[in-house]
């Protein structure tokens, strides 16, 4: 029993590696034809791992295509790489679900579905930047005296307010995945996320 | 180093605002204006020592990307 248990699992596991390595490695003891054959497997049913891998990156760039997974920059990249970027006009729920035909089937991603469409408006001309918290218009009251720096400032750089962005008024930081606020600030940050993903 | 490069150089987070700044603190997303500093430094001003970000700097330098990102689709 404990020895087909260990024996199973070497041949499991040991194949696998066996495989991964291309056989450089022969933790099994086992011919490649022999034990754990993870392609001949996945072929059984006309739809080999090549296929998957293939299909994979293909589903992949079909959801680069159509829209990346994070909200507020999600198209901006895509747009932009497809001379779209100043003009995005979709007002509907984005669907990025992809079908792929390989084996000789037909197989679906799931894609992600963008229910909030953005209006991307950060290349657009003159735009008139939505003023933050803090700004003038409540300068001198309870925020103290950073508030009161902030209107300060947009006073300075009259037209556009600028973001508080010092590191001591910010709590709760972490590398960016969503934000619950989908301002000018929050569109840069995502379209810089999606520059560093794909680069 | 091209405006595309720099902006890579860029660590976006996400964040709230310190209660006393904002009450309600939604998260947000953004930039930390002192790493913003090491890279553009123009695009950070400071005004009674608290840093702030100039968004027309940052916005030019969007611009210029998104130039260079269609002129590299173009030439693909």
């Amino acid at each position: 029993m404990a020895d087909n248990f260990w024996s199973g699992l070497n041949r499991g596991v040991g194949g696998a590696i066996d495989w991964a390595t291309n056989n450089k490695w022969d933790i099994d003891g086992l011919s490649p034809g022999q034990g754990w054959n993870a392609p001949a497997a996945a072929a059984s049913d006309g739809f080999s791992f090549g296929d998957a891998m293939d299909a994979f990156t293909k589903g992949y760039s079909a959801t680069m295509g159509g829209g990346g997974p994070t909200p507020g920059g999600s198209s901006f990249l895509n747009a932009y790489t497809s001379g779209k970027g100043s003009t995005p006009t979709s007002t509907s729920p984005v669907s990025t679900s992809s079908a792929f035909t390989a084996g000789g089937g037909t197989h679906s991603m799931p894609g992600i579905i963008i229910d909030k469409p953005v209006d991307f408006y950060a290349f657009k001309d003159n735009v008139q930047y939505p003023v933050q918290q803090g700004s003038s218009s409540s300068s001198g009251s309870k925020g103290g005296g950073l508030l009161d720096t902030v209107g300060k400032a947009a006073s300075i750089y009259a037209t556009v307010a600028p973001f508080l962005c010092d590191i001591k008024t910010k709590t709760d930081i972490s590398p960016l995945e969503t934000t619950e606020v989908n301002d000018d600030l929050a569109q840069a940050a995502f379209f810089v996320k999606e520059l560093r993903e794909c680069s | 180093m091209s405006a595309l490069e720099k902006l890579k150089q860029l660590e976006p987070i996400q964040f709230r605002y310190k209660k006393e700044l904002d009450p309600t603190q939604p998260l947000r997303a953004g930039f930390s204006a002192q790493q913003v500093q090491q890279v553009i430094p123009e695009a950070v001003m400071e005004v009674d020592g608290v840093l702030m970000l100039d968004m027309n700097v940052l916005k030019n330098y969007l611009r210029l990307a998104r130039e260079e990102l269609l002129e590299n689709a173009s030439k693909s």
